[in-house]
């Protein structure tokens, strides 16, 4: 028989994939009142929840809309298990920098990116919209991330992402960061044309590169 | 033979004297190429031949526009919608959404709906045409050069945007279907009469901003359309599909997992065709001819190579497929960039009559 804790916290992930708002937040609060520890229920509960909700998105079973919301679930959750958290050290796969580039406001893209990449452990630093380079050189020089993505949705735009990875390598920061970038006007073509590390398509690839990178 | 006849002869699934031709630029290129020559302002549709004109509407409710803060770079302010906005000052590209005018539906019955009555006059159209009388005569004026085509607001792309983005609309579709099948049945409701009355003043077809997807596939399920979208589409597609006139969906992005919902709610012919979202012309006809005209898909990015030979290739792939039969009309799948020079464009539009002359030349 499966422990009451387990099963609330298979619950929580269960409810999050089934995009059951208040499901998932009730099997969250009765996880933490049977003693299973916060960190467990961020990791076994929203991360791997999360992570079947990105598969779904892959298999178009999800779309965007869905996506959002489990996103949304996974936010709401999190707040609910914050108090509990503090002084509790949760291992991060690793540290991103996120933003989309100077000169365009668009953010729905580096904000589901940013959001997934939170829930599936990663620490991330967001920038924001309408970020000039060298706002991601002072943030790369400050936060020493693993990782910087970089998101644009106009063809008048993306073209500032090369400008970003040619100051990252006059400060002498490109080696110390994978540069991965996404956004509609964007391919993998021209991605590996402005020396970028790799091409997210949508945020569930860009992720799943973020973990492989940070696996090595 | 005029635009008028040759492009309901097109969408009629005839095949006219030629392809049809329309596009549309962004700001920033007519400014381009009013630098490279273009004389200042210059009516495109005449300029380039095109031979589709479309009626702007405004259903908005009327809010009265608010500067609230001008910056070197951008500006702040409220639209007709009620909702607050940043904009880039001297270049184009679309707002931001800042706050929205609702956040649920006790916002939208009191905040918006109220605002929707039709029967006032000046909500027949933008304020250029006011009065009824107004739009007839410039209407049958517009008929004598070109296919003339009211434009409305989509219902998707309503709550949208008074939701205040589309990363707010969309959890409202799938943890309040009500709230949001409420709000687009409305906006539908009003959409429809206002394209009703301008298909009572004579116009040849009607045209539906609504974009619902991105390169990755449409925002919502085919389910979510079905029960949401569906039901506002069909309604505002209804007189005119009642009269056998043409309704266009204009909608960017990867739809065609909802191709065949358009078809049953009445959608005729599709619009822009993005090219770098997986829509191939030449694949929709073979799938759809039948039941579908299409409008552009000439590749944006290929056109901002500026390289006539790349572009002419494009153009006769997609035309000598495309054109069999009649039902379809030259454009590009996206807005023209600032990237494409006034002298490509020129070019550009030369081949529509090269490559889209009947009977068409043999396929690439």
């Amino acid at each position: 028989m499966v422990p009451t804790g387990e099963g609330k916290v298979a619950e929580v992930r269960d409810k999050l994939v089934a995009l059951d708002f208040d499901g998932a937040k009730k099997a969250a609060q009765e996880a933490l009142d049977a003693g299973v520890p916060p960190q467990q229920i961020v990791t076994k509960g929203i991360s791997e929840g999360m992570d079947i909700v990105g598969r779904k998105f892959e298999q178009s079973e999800y779309f965007l809309s869905e996506l959002i919301v489990a996103g949304e679930i996974a936010k709401e959750v999190m707040q609910l298990l914050q108090p509990h958290l503090k002084g509790v050290e949760i291992k991060k796969l690793g540290r991103v920098v996120v933003g989309t580039v100077r000169g365009d406001l668009h953010d729905i893209g580096k904000n589901i990116v940013a959001m997934m990449l939170d829930t599936a452990g990663f620490e991330v630093i967001d920038l924001g919209s309408d970020v000039p380079a060298e706002s991601f050189v002072e943030a790369i020089k400050k936060h020493k991330p693993d990782i910087v993505g970089m998101s644009a949705l106009l063809t008048v735009t993306m073209t500032e992402m090369a400008n970003v990875i040619e100051q990252l390598k006059k400060n002498g920061l490109r080696d110390k960061v994978k540069v991965i970038v996404g956004g509609a006007p964007l391919t993998e073509e021209y991605a590996k044309s402005i020396g970028a590390d790799a091409y997210g398509r949508d945020a569930v690839q860009g992720v799943d590169i973020c973990k492989s990178w940070v696996a090595r | 033979m005029n635009s008028r006849d040759r492009v309901g002869a097109i969408l009629s699934h005839q095949e006219p004297d030629r392809v049809g031709f329309v596009d549309f630029m962004w700001a920033e290129t007519i400014e381009r190429w009013e630098r490279e020559g273009l004389p200042k302002g210059a009516f495109l549709q005449d300029h380039f031949g095109m031979d589709v004109y479309i009626f702007g509407t405004d259903l908005s409710p009327k809010y009265e526009a608010i500067v609230y803060e001008e910056g070197d770079r951008w500006r702040t302010f409220r639209d007709a919608y009620g909702v607050k906005m940043k904009a880039w000052r001297g270049r184009s590209g679309v707002p931001d959404p800042m706050e929205p005018i609702i956040k649920n539906l006790d916002d939208f019955k009191e905040r918006i709906e109220p605002l929707l009555d039709p029967e006032l006059p000046i909500r027949i159209s933008s304020s250029r045409y006011p009065f009824r009388g107004d739009i007839e005569v410039m209407v049958q004026r517009f008929q004598e050069r070109f296919f003339v085509t009211v434009g409305v607001l989509g219902p998707f792309e309503y709550a949208r945007h008074i939701f205040g983005g589309v990363d707010k609309v969309l959890p409202v579709m799938v943890r309040e279907p009500a709230t949001a099948g409420y709000i687009m049945r409305s906006v539908a409701s009003f959409a429809s009469k206002i394209a009703s009355a301008f298909l009572k003043a004579g116009v040849d077809g009607l045209w539906i901003w609504d974009d619902i997807a991105y390169v990755n596939g449409p925002f919502f399920s085919p389910k979510t359309y079905r029960d949401l979208l569906f039901p506002a589409h069909a309604a505002i597609c209804s007189s005119f599909r009642s009269k056998g006139l043409p309704v266009v969906l204009h909608t960017d992005g990867d739809v065609r997992k909802l191709i065949p919902h358009f078809i049953e709610a009445g959608i005729t012919v599709l619009q822009p065709l993005e090219a770098k979202a997986n829509m191939d012309v030449r694949l929709l006809k073979e799938q759809y001819g039948d039941r579908l005209s299409f409008i552009g898909n000439i590749d944006a990015r290929v056109l901002s190579t500026d390289d006539v030979e790349m572009i002419d290739r494009e153009v006769k792939s997609k035309v000598s497929v495309a054109g069999v039969g009649g039902g379809y009309v030259l454009g590009s799948d996206h807005s023209i960039p600032p990237a494409v020079s006034l002298k490509t464009y020129e070019e550009f539009a030369k081949m529509v009559k090269r490559h889209g002359t009947y009977p068409l030349a043999g396929g690439s």
